[in-house]
């Protein structure tokens, strides 16, 4: 980067708004890396007098309180070999099992490593066609679901244990009675997209014919399904491919963040951002209200509000269609008059935009029709959608869409109506029985359909769960359910792939497959169920599903890849219904305050709200960990005179709620965004208090959406609420020097352009002069090293889950997060620079550079961190006495000390328990109180293939080893390998024109090469 | 003063009852109280492979 324009574009980065305004606290947080005075030097004299006496006293209790504790221990158990060996399995040895799993509408093909039968980790499944090996934080972390100590261990009426036997025969003579009284058994559901749990149902039916089925999601795509149908009257909606468009337009769209299939989003998103493959980058704009993780990767970001958003589209539609011409010929007259009330200039004035990235959005719209695409949020109402359609296909865009491998339209959530119609038929008393299949409806409908009260009046009330929630609670029969690694299953959400589930892990408390219950219920008798059921039924649902010669063949090459791929022929194109526009409805944005209601990164609806790794992780645009929170623009804060952790009442007709703001900046002014799935009444210990209910304010009848509303009123209370926020934590030390992200290049960026140019741009400025105090090291043969490109990070933390769960890494709890001693090996650290209103955003993941002169090495008294002949820094746990040096004096702060035994600490030993430690990898150990620990590289992987190596005597490679975090990584931005070898490609990126390391003129030589990010703006400036 | 005096006890009695104390903790605990502790009892879980999942290489 040239000097000249290294010093504009970085002269002002910041990681917070306190820094942006050089708060003096900030600079004394940075000063005291260990929060809550635990540097301070003990004093003796702080300490009250105690007698000669006392002193003895106390002396001999704790002696006695000693003694008495250790004649007492409890049995540890003792480690035995098998007398009898389980076939395919080897002690010590991984086998790894196909399989898929269900999150929201898309179905993920998963690769399950299991030791000594037990599962440890979820990676993605390499060969699977949609998710291509790679799968989100949620479904990393949700092995720590199949562990959870708080999951039904047997079925319960009216709160009392049972046993399956007598539950089942109580619940099928009630279903009896309630069908031969005619009266309705609602069944009620998420989104099926099984075709054998369809089948299930139908069966189901056979046999009670008053039963009826309902489905909803708390949120979903149900807005983008219906104006596709709408618009195209499909059955396959298709996909998008990504890596063919050139300019991407996302309204309020998170695709890459948490809408439709992320990770497949993210994969061919930055596909176009590799700088190994050229310079040929995609440019994405931003249009939200929001800052969203796919808006904190924005080339270009306009700060729009959702209710404006349909007036935006529309007069883009005029622009390019009225002002420019284009298109012309595939719009009707009705359609031009309606579009021709929008003015985009009007618009773009209206709005304070930006006119010149207003200009440029345009213009590539048009130039690059056939190669871009427009995307609208799942928040968005339909008709927003429907005019989004018609932009795409008067662009063209229509060519880049992918029917093979679209989405099956099959599975249609209930109405409003049915809904509507079922809680007032409960309240009427018609229905005999409600069954919830894994679903919970009294915490996301309640407000919505007055869901809570309705079930009180019905009689015979069962839930399907595997651990007690909302529902659960207002139930007389509680049935617990098999985690989805105990189950079968089956999934066709897209079109021409057919996915199987396997169990890996005969169930480890007695509940049962869901629906091997409602099958037993279906064929009335108890006596009816085996083990085998469901798998029986979905083995013959097969045989419809799939074609085959050899079923036998068929069944268990399908089980081990874990999907069918299959030939079927799909319309290729589908035609716009003009007519469809035609009956849009207009949306009127307006000055009042907004609210946003947005889906969570990590947990869902509230399903994953228990989930410690889940909340834990720092939310990837506030940093914000075990919260939600109201998140405010910084004009909007001073407006309503409020700061971070200040609690607001939001009223919306008659509902309130009270929640912690934080001042996000990129918010649009005067909206307020809160995310969902907090807050659950009734939860285990792990999720408890974390967060708030913002359910209620879910309407049909909101002013944009269900999940857009106009707030009645807002104001800020007499209350603080303290949210944990990793974002000021582990700050590398500016005390010294001012702009130090300036002067010392820790984020270098440039533009695609300027690299074109000149392609070494980056190494212009002034090289430091190196100064070492140890002598140089050489590497003979393998030596271990990691490149991340920054260009294909997105921040999305994937990385941060797979690296928890490989690395036994622990949950620690709010308040230690507080505290800044959260475990994880690995941050992502959030650069800001621009304004507090409109920031350009970095990510930078940083973990343990490896340095070859490791200033933590130097300063270990005891040598437990030291250096490998392979170039790793390593730890030696056992040896480790906690004086902490090393992390003083880690330049990248990467070390983290384990300040308690926090499986032990956290939640009343939540996590110290049979169920929990089965989750563990044993390959790597378990650390405890007062010991230092840091990335290893995933040494334990490393000497697995070391192994293999030498079993197959040959020489290990860089490229036999992955770590954690790169497989997880959706986009391939981390690489890892031997950097003596020239020809690998790990060395490849440390030779590239845009390698550069982090705080290289401290000359601790770290063996991490970050690729500096290009933005793909028009010009330097921006 | 006198009232502190008059409170102190005697050094013989106080060593008396240490070295009382330090024989009954000697005589509690040689007890096994293991054999009579009631522990929380921890959930058994077994760990069984499922007879039908079928394996493959990574």
């Amino acid at each position: 980067m040239s000097n000249s324009n290294s010093d504009k574009k970085n002269s002002n980065i910041w990681k917070s708004l306190k820094e942006y305004y050089n708060d003096p606290e900030i600079f004394k947080a940075k000063a005291n890396e260990f929060n809550e005075g635990v540097t301070d030097d003990f004093d003796p004299s702080e300490l009250k007098g105690l007698s000669r006496r006392r002193f003895l006293a106390v002396l001999t209790a704790s002696a006695a309180v000693t003694a008495t504790a250790c004649s007492d221990y409890r049995e540890k158990g003792e480690i035995i070999p098998y007398n009898k060996r389980p076939e395919g399995l080897l002690p010590g040895r991984p086998n790894y099992y196909a399989s898929s799993m269900q999150l929201g509408s898309d179905s993920y093909g998963i690769l399950i490593k299991t030791r000594e039968g037990r599962p440890i980790k979820i990676e993605g499944n390499p060969d699977h066609p949609i998710n291509k090996g790679k799968i989100n934080d949620v479904i990393h972390a949700s092995i720590l679901n199949l562990y959870d100590p708080e999951r039904l261990s047997n079925p319960l009426i009216n709160k009392r244990k049972s046993d399956w036997i007598s539950t089942d025969e109580e619940i099928i003579s009630k279903l009896k009675t309630a069908s031969d009284a005619g009266k309705e058994i609602a069944v009620v559901t998420n989104r099926v997209i099984s075709p054998t749990v369809k089948k299930v149902f139908d069966n189901f039916k056979r046999t009670y014919s008053s039963a009826k089925f309902y489905s909803y999601e708390l949120f979903g795509n149900e807005n983008k399904r219906a104006a596709w149908k709408k618009s195209y009257n499909t059955l396959i909606m298709p996909s998008v491919k990504l890596d063919k468009a050139n300019i991407i337009l996302s309204l309020d769209s998170d695709f890459l963040g948490r809408e439709g299939n992320t990770v497949e989003n993210t994969r061919l998103f930055t596909d176009r951002r590799d700088v190994m493959k050229g310079n040929d980058f995609n440019r994405l704009y931003v249009a939200e209200g929001a800052l969203s993780l796919t808006g904190s990767n924005a080339d270009y970001r306009l700060r729009i509000r959702p209710d404006a958003q349909f007036e935006f589209v529309m007069s883009l539609l005029n622009e390019i269609v009225i002002t420019k011409g284009i298109g012309n010929s595939k719009i009707n007259n009705e359609s031009k008059t309606l579009i021709s009330k929008y003015s985009l200039n009007d618009f773009v004035k209206n709005k304070g935009l930006d006119s010149l990235k207003v200009n440029y959005l345009v213009n590539d719209l048009i130039q690059h029709q056939g190669k871009a695409i427009v995307i609208a949020g799942d928040t968005l109402p339909v008709d927003l959608h429907i005019a989004v359609n018609l932009l795409n296909e008067i662009l063209s865009n229509t060519e880049i869409y992918d029917f093979e491998k679209g989405y099956n339209l099959n599975s249609d959530l209930s109405t409003e109506e049915d809904l509507n119609q079922l809680t007032e038929n409960m309240t009427a008393g018609k229905i005999g029985a409600v069954i919830h299949f894994d679903t919970d409806p009294v915490y996301h409908l309640s407000s919505l359909y007055n869901y809570a009260s309705a079930l009180e009046k019905v009689e015979t009330k069962i839930t399907l769960t595997e651990s007690e929630n909302d529902t659960s609670a207002a139930c007389n029969y509680v049935l617990p359910i098999n985690h989805v690694l105990e189950s079968w299953g089956d999934y066709k959400d897209r079109a021409g792939v057919y996915c199987l589930q396997q169990p890996v892990i005969a169930p480890l408390f007695d509940t049962r497959q869901a629906e091997a219950v409602i099958l037993t219920w279906s064929f009335g008798s108890s006596k009816s169920y085996s083990e085998e059921m469901y798998h029986k039924f979905l083995m013959e649902s097969f045989k419809d599903e799939v074609s085959y010669t050899d079923f036998n063949d068929a069944w268990y090459s399908a089980l081990h890849d874990g999907f069918v791929v299959q030939n079927v022929s799909i319309e290729k194109s589908a035609v716009f219904n003009l007519s469809s526009i035609e009956g849009i409805i207009e949306i009127k944005s307006n000055d009042s305050y907004l609210l946003h209601l947005q889906p969570s990164y990590f947990i869902g609806d509230g399903k994953y709200a228990n989930n410690g790794w889940l909340q834990e992780i720092p939310h990837p645009v506030s940093k914000v960990a075990w919260d939600n929170y109201a998140a405010v623009s910084p004009s909007t804060a001073k407006e309503l005179n409020v700061k971070n952790d200040d609690v607001i009442e939001i009223t919306v007709d008659n509902k309130s709620v009270k929640l912690p703001v934080i001042v996000q900046p990129g918010t649009a002014d005067k909206l307020i965004a809160v995310e969902l799935g907090y807050g659950r009444n009734i939860i285990g210990d792990a999720g408890k208090g974390a967060g708030v209910n913002v359910c209620v304010f879910i309407s049909n009848n909101n002013f944009v959406s269900q999940w857009i509303t106009g707030i009645t009123s807002v104001a800020k209370i007499d209350e603080v609420y303290k949210l944990a926020s990793t974002q000021e934590h582990h700050a590398l030390d500016d005390m010294s020097v001012k702009d130090f992200h300036r002067i010392r290049n820790i984020i270098q960026e440039g533009t695609v352009g300027e690299y074109i140019k000149h392609p070494g741009f980056l190494h212009d400025h002034a090289k430091h002069e190196l100064f070492s105090i140890s002598k140089e090291v050489k590497y003979n043969g393998l030596k271990w090293a990691m490149a991340i490109d920054l260009n294909k990070c997105i921040g999305c933390t994937a990385c941060i889950t797979s690296c928890n769960v490989e690395n036994n890494i622990p949950v620690v709890g709010k308040d230690q997060v507080a505290r800044g001693r959260e475990m994880q090996w690995i941050r992502i650290d959030r650069y800001y620079s621009g304004t507090p209103d409109e920031p350009v955003v970095s990510n930078q993941p940083m973990l343990c550079q490896h340095c070859d002169n490791a200033p933590c090495e130097n300063v270990c008294p005891v040598n437990a961190t030291n250096h490998s002949p392979d170039g790793l820094n390593q730890m030696a746990y056992n040896r480790c006495v906690g004086t902490r040096y090393c992390a003083n004096n880690c330049p990248y702060k990467v070390r983290r000390f384990n300040f308690y035994n926090f499986r032990d600490n956290f939640a009343d030993a939540y996590y110290q328990n049979n169920v929990t430690d089965l989750v563990h990898n044993p390959e790597v150990t378990v650390r405890s109180r007062g010991v230092m620990e840091k990335c290893t590289f995933c040494v334990q992987r490393i000497m697995e293939a070391r192994s293999e190596a030498i079993k197959e005597n040959k020489q290990l490679k860089g490229d036999d080893v992955q770590t954690a975090c790169q497989v997880a990584c959706p986009s391939n931005a981390i690489v890892f390998g031997d950097s003596s070898d020239k020809e690998s490609e790990v060395s490849k990126y440390r030779d590239h024109d845009l390698a550069y390391h982090v705080l290289e003129e401290l000359n601790v030589r770290p063996n991490v090469t970050y690729i500096a990010k290009l933005r793909n703006t028009h010009s330097e400036e921006v | 003063m006198a009232d502190q005096l008059n409170k102190n006890i005697g050094r013989r009695k106080f060593f008396s009852r240490i070295g009382m104390g330090t024989a009954a903790i000697g005589f509690f605990s040689s007890i096994p109280v293991k054999l009579f502790a009631k522990v929380k009892k921890e959930q058994n879980v077994k760990v069984l492979i499922h007879p039908s999942a079928v394996k493959r290489t990574k």
